[in-house]
């Protein structure tokens, strides 16, 4: 493109285009400084994910070896406890006093979930018939008793554990779950498969940006952005298709968006004053422009971007001059808030890492969020009214969630929970913006699950 | 140039004897692109800091293709733009004033000026009229680039220069007005 050049210009450019001064001294030991501390950040960065992974793997092999200890260690309460719950749910009754009082020699192999796993030989020595009777005393002094109606699958040596697949090994539920199908049994299956549910939950909501066309860069929208506090919750539905896993459907709603700062509202005070059919003439096309998009709207007031840049345009370009400073302009405390809000049905997975008196879920999903709103808003003391809507936004969105959640029986069905968890939009809200935005929230849902 | 590109290497792997190398050899001409851009020298010299700080960390996605200088000055400027989006807090005013007034008595003293006092006359002007001056009329912008960086509408880069040119005529025959006559 032709630029052009007045003679003024050319001196200018002429003399100091090249013009060219010895810094301070220190600048560089600055730069160092900074740059030595850049480093040490980046090594940091990878100590505490190196970190992560170490303490991850070390936590999963501890449940599973911790599961498979439960093997050894008949004569723990907790162990034994287990073997009472389970038999419990499961329709039998194990005295738990006389199950100790067993011994090592009886039981070749417990497995966590309760079951008891004989050594065929032990059998043999006890000369009891195994393989036809729905019934068995596995010893004649001790009145204990389990169902066999498949009494072979039940039978597992000690060898057959040592050579577990591998899959077994890193999932040790699956190895269970095996045992389960293998009874075939009605009257072995304990589990309540189908929860409904309910959550809420407060959730700070804000927006990621990632690329940016212009060269204002993100850091200008960082600076003039900021986030909201709103909510989120709904109903869901969840199914678990075994004893550690969950999966989870449902409809929620939640409100998002963005608070947008250094813009100030001045009220007209002639405008009130004036007969209606002059009032027109004071009500000015306004078109805000920022990173979620544009917003076009027109108003009585006068917004004044503090930023001197074009966010804030007066579109009708006889009127784009105001001088604020006039005594008739009068500056009002407002907020001016972007909202979204979407009706998510999301797929969520839960896994149980915990399986105790409160259990710990591990859960991740995605999210297909259907925009159902979309306004500005003017808040002015405890007012808030609607100026406009931000063009050109998705009315699909997908997103992601990770989190965690403590869950508690408070009776047999039902559960309460709490569940941090995160959510990120995937794709960027609006493929018109200048700006790549990635909504996200942070929020805190608590709810309960009743299970049928 | 060759001789830029082992050290921009040496850099983009850690190499701080390199990266000194590579400040010494930019220090004093981006030093001067940063006075241009600044109010004073301790915003020039803040700045060059973070100028220099970005370079660093971005030199992995500098392509070898183009001037490596450019680049470097590229940095600086936009750095230069961030610390005045940062700082300022001005009204947008649009101001339509004459546009391409003829500037022929004011050349004459100009000439006699030296960089100094031009660098002195450009950091007095207000923080957007020194961006879009330095841009369009030092830089070499057009308009339609500078109204993308500073994400102001082209009318108003347009406005803005002819005001800053005002301001700069005004100031020069303030300063240096006296001395014309003995010219």
């Amino acid at each position: 493109m032709k630029v052009h050049l007045s003679n003024m210009d050319q001196v200018f450019r002429r003399e100091l285009k090249n013009y060219q001064h010895t810094p301070p001294v220190d600048v560089w030991e600055n730069i160092e400084k900074e740059l030595d501390t850049k480093k040490i950040s980046g090594i940091l960065f990878y100590k505490i994910a190196a970190s992560i992974a170490v303490l991850t793997f070390i936590a999963s092999l501890y449940f599973y070896l911790n599961g498979d200890s439960f093997l050894q260690k008949y004569s723990t309460n907790q162990f034994l406890t287990e073997i009472i719950k389970e038999n419990k749910q499961s329709g039998h009754s194990v005295n738990y006093s006389k199950v100790l009082s067993l011994g090592h020699s009886s039981f070749n192999d417990l497995s966590k979930d309760g079951w008891l796993f004989l050594n065929k030989n032990d059998l043999e020595i006890n000369n009891t018939p195994l393989y036809n009777e729905e019934k068995i005393t596995l010893l004649t002094s001790l009145p204990v008793s389990v169902k066999t109606q498949k009494i072979k699958a039940e039978i597992y040596t000690p060898q057959k554990h040592q050579y577990r697949s591998f899959f077994a090994e890193i999932f040790p539920e699956f190895h269970s779950l095996k045992h389960q199908k293998n009874y075939n049994s009605k009257n072995f299956s304990s589990n309540k498969n189908w929860m409904i549910g309910g959550a809420f939950a407060p959730s700070y909501s804000y927006r990621h940006l990632t690329k940016t066309n212009t060269p204002v860069g993100r850091n200008y929208y960082n600076n003039i952005e900021s986030a909201v506090f709103s909510y989120t919750g709904g109903l869901n539905v969840q199914y678990k298709p075994q004893k550690k896993l969950t999966i989870q459907g449902g409809v929620y709603y939640s409100s998002m968006g963005q608070d947008m700062e250094h813009i100030s509202v001045y009220a007209n005070s002639v405008y009130s004053l004036m007969d209606e059919k002059y009032k027109a003439k004071y009500v000015n096309q306004f078109e805000i422009v920022n990173s979620a998009g544009k917003v076009n709207f027109s108003s009585p007031l006068v917004y004044i971007d503090e930023t001197a840049t074009a966010r804030v345009d007066n579109l009708d370009q006889a009127k784009n001059t105001f001088n604020v400073s006039e005594p008739i302009f009068n500056k009002l405390n407002v907020n001016i808030r972007q909202s979204f809000e979407y009706i998510e049905i999301p797929l969520l997975l839960r896994y149980k890492v915990l399986d105790k008196i409160v259990d710990i879920n591990l859960i991740g999903g995605v999210g297909a969020n259907f925009l159902v709103g979309n306004n500005v808003y003017l808040i002015y003391e405890n007012s808030k009214e609607v100026i406009g809507k931000t063009q050109g936004v998705n009315n699909i969105n997908y997103s992601g969630t990770i989190g965690f959640g403590l869950e508690y029986p408070i009776f047999s069905n039902v559960n309460i929970l709490i569940e941090p968890s995160v959510k990120y939009y995937l794709n960027p809200i609006n493929s018109t913006s200048v700006v790549e935005s990635h909504p996200y929230s942070v929020g805190i849902y608590t709810g309960v699950s009743y299970s049928f | 140039m060759n001789n830029h590109i082992e050290i921009v290497k040496a850099c983009i792997k850690g190499d701080r004897k390199a990266q000194k190398q590579l400040y010494q050899l930019f220090a004093d001409k981006m030093y001067g692109v940063c006075l241009r851009y600044a109010d004073n020298a301790d915003d020039a010299k803040d700045i060059l800091q973070d100028g220099f700080i970005k370079v660093f960390v971005n030199l992995k996605q500098f392509t070898f293709k183009g001037s490596f200088e450019g680049w470097v000055r590229r940095i600086m400027v936009n750095t230069a733009l961030e610390k005045f989006r940062d700082k300022s807090y001005l009204f947008a005013v649009n101001m339509e004033l004459g546009y391409g007034t003829r500037d022929t008595e004011y050349d004459h003293i100009l000439t006699e000026l030296a960089a100094k006092d031009l660098l002195r006359l450009i950091q007095e002007l207000s923080p957007q009229y020194r961006m879009v001056f330095n841009l369009y009329a030092i830089e070499g912008y057009s308009h339609k680039e500078i109204c993308e960086m500073l994400n102001i509408k082209e009318g108003t880069s347009k406005s803005n220069l002819s005001r800053a040119r005002e301001i700069l005529k005004e100031k020069v025959k303030k300063y240096y007005g006296v001395k014309i006559n003995f010219v």
